[in-house]
């Protein structure tokens, strides 16, 4: 053997080796420690990979998210008739697994075992009515959970700024026959397939049924974004988000303001096109949103049989959870767009309905604004030492109630 | 609840140039819209909350009940008493036209397939 065979030997050995050590590195779900397996849309991966993150290092109740993203009808599905994952499923690592890790990153995936694994935790981005008009099974029960909102986008060389109800309709319902300037073709609509919420959501508030829509079905929210990103005629796209997603993206595309039947002028979820804040989805400027809901079986009571469930679902719900968590599960949550239900003032009952007012029984639009506007809140500041003049301390601020 | 299709839509804003399709089709929209607005004065309607109207912000008056509701529709060219948005909201028309201070944009789309009557026409 010649020097550079027994190199090339041994090159070829050493790659061998650290081939299978990356094989061997990707975990079996079942030995992640406390492992909850879900199945979520994919605008609700922010959320997994936030919230994961922190419950993987909470000193209080460590968890592994253990998740696959599909769409809404069919996580729905899956729980209601005890479908199994059996593909290998993505999970957030812990800081001291890889400390480097962001929530932007793509997370890690582990071997699910053989036989599958059930879904105990399900998510819908969307009333699930409108995916299933059906009660839900006995002993499986809907939490309903913040809100989200969906937008329509286009990329930002376009020099669009809104789009009504009507000219949705014409462009969604009817394509390029619609004849609505710039949108006249739709093989530049970039869509989603009609299991997901963004899909359905938007079709309700535009009153196309999902069946209906024309342009290009993509399966994945991040296609949408390829799709409007990379298109040869960026005038004449549109394309259809999540807005935690568009948040995401907001360098390579923009929302468009909405203008609903019956309203005046367009909005966006924003109370400006540049800030975060949701003020319009808060106060019902802005219709196109749903409540995330979080499926999972329960007891006699209606209380999750997964205690892990129980835990998570409560985190995500903004309710109190024991063992106190020593992160706040609400900053997770408005950290990835969402709405808590205690930031809002505005209700609705069904996908694309009517708003009418709403009162949370536990306020939380000051901490809201304090975490998310670019003005901060006007809320007085309370603390133990430091009651409220009036109202209710909660989270650090006095609330209305 | 919302009604589903067809739906009669909101006016467009006139603006300083109209073509003169939708011209003679604003003129008999604006007159339908003084015609029901008188009958519903005429007739009354209790179960529409009185409005709120915020003193000042008053533009063209475009946000008023919904179309084909209760007869006081909405739009531009309207006798000014129709409030240009809610301070104290309830409905969902009221909500979703309420008072801000958020950033609006006006839109003035045009509409080639909208029926004459200015419903939407079905979907294919």
């Amino acid at each position: 053997m010649t020097l550079r065979t027994w190199c090339a030997s041994a090159l070829a050995l050493a790659l061998s080796i650290g081939a299978s050590e990356r094989v061997s590195a990707q975990p079996k779900c079942s030995d992640l420690p406390d492992p909850i397996y879900l199945q979520v849309g994919d605008t609700q991966e922010p959320l997994m990979k936030t919230l994961g993150r922190a419950l993987r290092d909470s000193k209080a109740r460590a968890m592994t998210l253990v998740y696959i993203t599909t769409g809404s009808c069919t996580n729905i599905e899956a729980i209601y008739t005890g479908k199994k994952i059996t593909s290998n499923p993505k999970y957030v690592p812990s800081s001291a697994e890889d400390p480097g890790w962001k929530t932007t990153d793509a997370s890690p995936v582990c071997t699910i075992a053989s036989e599958g694994h059930e879904v105990e935790v399900a998510n819908s981005a969307l009333f699930v009515s409108a995916c299933n008009p059906d009660d839900a099974p006995a002993g499986i029960k809907l939490f309903q959970g913040p809100n989200q909102g969906y937008v329509f986008a286009v990329p930002e060389a376009s020099d669009q700024r809104a789009i009504t109800a009507e000219q949705a309709y014409f462009v969604f319902g009817f394509g390029s026959a619609g004849k609505i300037t710039p949108w006249d073709d739709e093989a530049f609509y970039f869509i989603r397939t009609t299991t997901k919420s963004t899909l359905l959501a938007l079709a309700a508030n535009i009153r196309v049924p999902g069946q209906k829509w024309k342009g290009m079905q993509l399966d994945m929210s991040n296609q949408v974004v390829s799709g409007l990103t990379s298109s040869s005629d960026p005038p004449k796209s549109i394309g259809i988000l999540g807005a935690e997603i568009y948040d995401r993206n907001r360098d390579k595309l923009n929302a468009l303001a909405y203008r609903a039947y019956d309203q005046k002028y367009a909005y966006f979820p924003d109370s400006t096109a540049t800030s975060f804040d949701k003020r319009n989805v808060r106060d019902g400027h802005y219709t196109p949103w749903s409540p995330t809901v979080w499926i999972t079986k329960v007891d006699g009571d209606g209380k999750p049989t997964s205690v892990l469930a129980d835990y998570l679902i409560r985190m995500i719900l903004g309710e109190e959870a024991t063992p106190k968590p020593d992160f706040e599960p609400l900053d997770s949550v408005i950290a990835v767009g969402l709405v808590p239900e205690c930031a809002m003032s505005v209700t609705r009952t069904q996908e694309g309905g009517d708003l009418s007012p709403y009162e949370p029984a536990e306020p939380c639009g000051c901490y809201y604004d304090h975490k998310n506007s670019e003005g901060g809140t006007k809320c007085e500041s309370c603390s133990d030492d430091k009651p409220c003049s009036k109202g209710t301390c909660r989270h650090g601020f006095c609330e209305a109630k | 609840m919302t009604t589903m299709n067809p739906v009669k839509t909101r006016k467009n804003k006139v603006r300083d140039v109209m073509p003169g399709r939708h011209l003679q089709l604003w003129a008999a929209r604006l007159g339908c819209t003084v015609l029901l607005s008188i009958g519903a004065v005429a007739c009354g309607d209790d179960d529409e909350p009185a409005p709120t109207p915020a003193a000042g912000k008053g533009g063209s008056g475009a946000a008023g009940a919904r179309a084909g509701a209760s007869g006081s529709q909405a739009g531009s060219g309207g006798s000014g008493e129709t409030p240009d948005c809610y301070e104290a909201p309830k409905t969902h028309l009221e909500l979703i036209n309420a008072c801000t201070d958020a950033e609006k944009v006006e839109v003035d789309p045009d509409l080639p397939l909208l029926e004459p009557n200015g419903e939407l026409p079905p979907l294919p």
